[in-house]
């Protein structure tokens, strides 16, 4: 009986503690795969090591930091079935990365929120590109053949569609701060 | 902060576009940047959330067609395989951006088309289809369209002050910029002193008043945010929308961008019930240069080379149905407009003098054209004004305690003025000045504002 409520509770806090880190682990793996299929199949991976090798983690230390150091291993490892890792970030790298990614953890919620509505301001057109990018994961060169487009049209479009975003998304953040 | 092209690589590593022997490169050149680790794992976060957003409006747009179609009948995105042929028909509205044709060059707007336009001189070219780079466009009079390399077009309405700053931002000191925005310059934006403009995919006007700063923001179609310059107050325009930034407000969204726009502030108008205004009865100037002549504008002009050719206008007013005691204020208005002759460059900043003429004045009338003013009166200065090198039109005044203590002390009925340029030109030929006389078609006669005391 205590042993499955123990179980219980490591549960509700694994899933508690992955859907806060998860965010920062995903976008860790979305830097270094860029094939969206490839790197959905990494978090998976890495979600299925968090969960067995929980009982490893040192609650003193960052839970984010514990988990993008396995998600390191996996880039790694994945980079090296396909035969390509002189093509991964060097470890140094990774780290610095992963370091910046988990300074900025907090109020990734707020973050995502922002987004939702920062993409609504977006012009039609500018959501479709992020459609075909985003949901199909369509290539420069695919966008621009569907649009009669450049592909160098289409990445600065795109760019400029980000950078936007991105304001965007500061502004909604500081809109929450106490005055 | 990163540069763009650092930025545009960056994303490119990102969405995995670059060849082996790029990405190889990009990788070493971040190794021990901060800024670029910093910026990347801002972006990836963004990246990431993207992939996430778009695949689940992609499954609420799959489970809930009938129902969007039935409620909202707007064109929705279309399951994913299809998304790539229907694009296909989106071409149009996608604007090819001049971006590869940029040349290396630091030119990144072309001046495509002028309209009566007048420049003041400045350090950068102004002709039709100039390529222009950093640098201050000063429009004196007219319209001026230009296109940034980016895709924006920006027309500049005079008078109008706009600063080239780079192919996606300006700023516009003073004056109004009516801008059309494709989806290649998303995120462009238009500084003024007090707010920042930043478009969203729109067409929108801005006006800037010089005086005040004043931003005034119209949206005639799209979304653009103004933004508060003095902290991250963000006021968000709709099409139809307009808003207006003073001093330390930053204002509200209002409807009514059906409505023309202010363009230029209010000038007060200082003349309430009580004053009076009075037109010339008689004007002419004096100074005769054989086919140099107007019916309807009265020359002014010092000149180098002769007293014969310069110019002196003379003003007549009638205070028969003034009550002399009590005039409190006066000023004399005269509107310049261009003659036509001479060189402006050959003429710098003119002042230009009135005097009354005191005692008696001899009988004198609008024939003196061709001849002297008959006499030499004893005249009183009575003020003066500057008119800027190279201006020819406007409104200007002398407001002056002398010219009341004239009116009230004048014994007849009918009053002179005279109207000389005290500023001789720098060499022969140069502008002839000119306001407009009682005779001009439909610019104000020179006029007497006259202020009573209350009886």
């Amino acid at each position: 009986m205590m042993n499955d409520r123990s179980e219980a509770e490591t549960r509700e806090r694994l899933t508690r503690l992955w859907l806060e880190a998860e965010p920062a682990v995903r976008a860790f793996v979305f830097a270094s795969i860029s094939s969206f299929s490839d790197a959905e199949d990494v978090v998976q991976k890495v979600a299925l090591t968090v969960a067995r090798r929980f009982h490893e983690y040192d609650a003193e230390r960052s839970f984010e930091a514990w988990v993008i150091w396995l998600a390191k291993s996996r880039v790694i490892d994945h980079y090296r079935v396909a035969g390509r890792e002189k093509l991964v970030f060097s470890e140094p790298l990774l780290d610095q990365i992963a370091h910046s990614l988990v300074t900025r953890q907090p109020y990734q919620s707020d973050r995502a929120a922002a987004l939702e509505q920062c993409i609504e301001k977006l012009p039609d057109k500018s959501r479709r590109l992020l459609e075909l990018r985003y949901e199909d994961g369509a290539s420069a060169e695919e966008m621009a053949a569907s649009l009669k487009s450049s592909a160098g049209s289409v990445r600065v479009l795109l760019h400029r569609i980000r950078n936007l975003l991105a304001d965007c998304i500061q502004k909604e953040m500081r809109k929450g701060e106490p005055c | 902060m990163l540069s763009d092209d650092r930025q545009q690589e960056l994303d490119r590593l990102l969405d995995g576009d670059l060849s082996d022997d790029e990405r190889v490169q990009v990788l070493a050149r971040m190794e021990g940047d901060a800024e670029a680790i910093d910026w990347l794992a801002d972006r990836a976060l963004m990246h990431a959330h993207l992939r996430r957003s778009m695949s689940r409006r992609a499954i609420e747009a799959e489970v809930m067609p009938n129902v969007s179609e039935v409620l909202v009948p707007l064109p929705r995105r279309q399951p994913s395989r299809k998304v790539l042929t229907l694009a296909a028909g989106l071409v149009a509205l996608l604007t090819l951006p001049l971006w590869f044709q940029r040349s290396n060059d630091a030119t990144f707007v072309t001046l495509e088309q002028s309209r009566s336009a007048l420049w003041q001189s400045g350090e950068l070219p102004t002709a039709d289809g100039s390529r222009l780079g950093e640098g201050t466009l000063r429009l004196v009079e007219g319209l001026a369209t230009l296109r940034f390399d980016s895709g924006a077009e920006v027309i500049l309405e005079a008078p109008a002050t706009l600063i080239l700053k780079d192919q996606m931002n300006c700023e516009l000191a003073n004056g109004t910029a009516v801008s059309d925005i494709p989806e290649s310059a998303l995120g462009f934006r238009i500084k003024t002193p007090s707010a920042d403009v930043v478009d969203y995919g729109t067409r929108f006007a801005v006006s800037v008043y010089e005086d005040t700063g004043e931003t005034h923001t119209q949206v005639m179609e799209g979304l653009v945010q103004v933004e508060y310059a003095d902290s991250d107050q963000v006021v968000e325009l709709k099409t139809g929308q307009k808003n207006t930034v003073v001093g330390e407000s930053l204002g509200l969204a209002t409807e009514g961008a059906d409505q023309e726009p202010r363009t230029l502030p209010v000038t007060p108008f200082n003349y309430g019930p009580d004053w009076t205004f009075l037109p010339t009865v008689k004007d002419a100037y004096t100074g005769h240069v054989p086919s140099h002549e107007s019916q309807i504008l009265l020359y002014l002009k010092n000149s180098v080379t002769s007293q014969k050719t310069g110019r002196t206008s003379y003003l007549g007013f009638d205070l028969t149905k003034i009550d002399l005691d009590r005039i409190e204020e006066a000023e004399l208005l005269l509107h310049f407009a261009p003659t036509g002759w001479g060189l402006a460059s050959h003429v710098p900043d003119a002042e230009f003098s009135v005097y009354g003429f005191v005692g008696a004045v001899p009988e004198w009338d609008e024939s003196i054209l061709h001849s002297q003013f008959p006499g030499e009166p004893d005249i009183i200065h009575l003020g003066s004004f500057t008119v800027p090198q190279g201006v020819q039109k406007g409104r200007f005044q002398v407001r002056s305690d002398a010219l009341v203590d004239l009116l009230r002390e004048h014994s007849g009925s009918e009053i002179t003025l005279k109207v000389v340029r005290e500023t001789r030109e720098t060499e022969s030929g140069g502008l002839v000045h000119g306001f407009a006389s009682r005779r001009h078609p439909f610019l104000p006669a020179p006029t007497l504002a006259i202020r009573h005391t209350n009886p």
